[in-house]
């Protein structure tokens, strides 16, 4: 007599994509650590280093720094803690989307090139299955990502208030502040998943292509602009593409763009699934 | 008892041309049925319609399913090993046995586990790490771990040493076979199984131009050993196939009575590897200008 086996198919198959792509989530681990050393140098430098008269003074929003003599002047930033918040945050998030586009781009490719797909095929998982667990690392990847952020700051900030030159001045403003940028980032990030849904799905299409995705998905869109311009002499084309990929600002959520553009994502999907069942038979 | 495999007209074109070709024929279940067939004679593209992986005409049902339109239902019953190279390079032994446990329902990950202990396959190597002959023991590992109720073999032991691939159908008849479960398998090393074999199915250009269970091959099909003095008394019988060796003639026949056959002569039943070559090179045995 056997047990009662309990499969958990998603989470395997999400799994399986982090086996085959370490990078994945090693890239921006790595990274946020740098980050927090580079955190640590600095606080242990200020910890010993005799600063003088040096003030760091929280004033509203700002932060002044004030030197001990009229050489060294004075310095004024603007929401220091936002600024930490949006630069570690941007620079993970940049990084992991261009690794996840890549990933994307090549992930019903390499299945076939390196015939591992039939392995794959050999077992009870569907193709709708396959081509959502491999487009939800798209989104799983940044959220990810966007926890890491909020980690990583959060050290940054209790080694800043570690500082004794710092802390004494942190008032709670600072601390509201550093909470409603994160609402900020994360508000901005769940948007843009939206609103690159479309771009995602046309990546992973690509990934059908019988060779080097990577060229069709470059090619394609570069001389529909060409024969555009050649043929009509205008340029909407490279105007609407330069719009879809650049992120959307906060306010772009009434965009009926947005919409349209997850219904697309379904709907590319459904192509994706369709045209996946038979993407190895010749 | 339902047929396992039961195909009816069965065709596939690749532009224009036949792959496979009206066929039709049924498996019974315990059945080890050897798909036999030079390269390009449409074997892989029977086995690929057989697991949904192809479109095609006609009729064809699985373990009752149609593989076109039930794929997933037919892969919870089904294993399938394509040749020797399709497990990805990248996974690691202990990920392959977490990603069947954690993908299929039939999957019994202790029978893997009991397999590979008796092999020097680390839980910790990927893939790529390992040698030819051991991603075969590993594949037939978590083949054999899985309950299914067919099992299709394509080339399994393609480019394997000859222990190795003995030590691969010796697992398969001891750790697999039972009466409910079914094994089709192509290969080109037809010397090798045909002793596990119930079932030989021949196929050339599409068609199958032998299916016969071997335990009436004896009463079948006989072989004839001539020296050229009796060689004309023999072609009168009608053999299907001629072809000469050490000076005498070797003859096969389909249904002829053996004992008139004997009289010209030494009698024998073919092996699977000599009808394949009667079957397949008929010669020209009208002329007798063989050579």
């Amino acid at each position: 007599m056997s047990a009662v086996v309990h499969t958990r198919p998603w989470f395997t198959l999400v799994r399986r994509e982090f086996w085959e792509r370490p990078g994945l989530w090693m890239v921006p681990a790595a990274l946020a650590a740098v980050l927090v050393l580079m955190g640590i140098a600095t606080a242990l430098q200020l910890a010993h280093i005799d600063l003088g008269d040096m003030h760091f003074t929280f004033n509203g929003s700002g932060m002044t720094v004030t030197g001990s003599d009229e050489a060294q002047g004075t310095g004024h930033i603007q929401e220091p803690l936002r600024l930490l918040v949006m630069g570690v945050g941007l620079l993970l998030l940049t990084v992991s989307g261009i690794m996840v586009c890549n990933y994307l781009l090549d992930s019903l490719y390499a299945e076939r090139r390196d015939r591992s797909i039939l392995f794959w095929r050999s077992l009870p998982v569907s193709d709708s299955q396959a081509v959502l667990a491999k487009y939800s690392i798209a989104l799983l990847v940044p959220l990810a990502v966007y926890a890491l952020t909020v980690l990583t700051t959060a050290i940054l900030l209790v080694l800043v208030s570690l500082t004794p030159q710092v802390s004494a001045q942190l008032p709670p403003a600072a601390f509201a502040q550093y909470a409603s940028a994160l609402a900020e980032l994360g508000a901005t990030l769940l948007l843009n998943l939206l609103w690159y849904a479309p771009v995602y799905a046309v990546l992973q299409l690509a990934s059908l292509a019988r060779r080097t995705p990577t060229l069709w998905v470059l090619l394609v869109p570069a001389g529909c602009i060409i024969a555009e311009k050649l043929l009509l002499g205008s340029a909407y084309l490279a105007h609407w593409l330069g719009q879809r990929l650049a992120p959307l600002p906060l306010q772009g959520v009434q965009q009926p763009g947005l919409w349209l553009g997850v219904l697309a994502a379904g709907a590319l999907l459904a192509l994706t699934v369709r045209l996946r069942r038979y993407s190895d038979d010749s | 008892m339902t047929a396992v495999i039961s195909a009816s007209g069965l065709s596939k074109h690749y532009r224009g041309r036949a792959a496979v070709a009206d066929v039709s024929f049924t498996v019974a279940p315990g059945r080890i049925v050897g798909l036999i067939g030079r390269n390009g004679a449409g074997k892989t593209t029977l086995l690929k319609a057989i697991l949904g992986l192809t479109p095609y005409q006609g009729s064809l049902s699985v373990l009752g399913l149609d593989p076109n339109e039930q794929r997933d239902a037919l892969m919870q019953q089904v294993a399938f090993i394509a040749d020797t190279a399709v497990l990805p390079k990248w996974l690691r032994v202990s990920q392959a046995l977490d990603y069947m446990e954690g993908i299929h329902a039939a999957f019994e990950r202790p029978i893997a586990e009991r397999f590979l202990q008796t092999t020097e396959i680390r839980r910790n190597s990927r893939v790529r790490e390992l040698s030819k002959g051991m991603v075969t023991q590993l594949h037939l590992a978590l083949v054999l771990a899985i309950r299914a109720r067919l099992l299709v073999l394509d080339e399994p032991t393609l480019g394997l040493d000859l222990l190795t691939r003995r030590r691969f159908y010796d697992t398969l008849l001891s750790d697999y076979m039972d009466e409910q479960r079914t094994i089709l398998v192509t290969t080109h090393q037809v010397e090798e199984i045909e002793n596990i074999l119930t079932d030989v199915l021949f196929i050339e250009q599409g068609r199958i131009v032998l299916d016969a269970q071997i335990e009436t091959l004896g009463e079948r099909f006989t072989q004839l050993l001539v020296h050229p003095d009796q060689l004309a008394a023999a072609r009168a019988l009608q053999p299907f196939s001629e072809r000469r060796a050490l000076g005498r003639s070797v003859l096969t026949f389909e249904n002829v009575e053996r004992q008139a056959l004997a009289q010209l002569g030494d009698v024998s039943t073919p092996t699977v590897a000599d009808l394949f070559v009667a079957r397949l090179q008929p010669q020209n045995i009208d002329n007798g200008s063989l050579s």
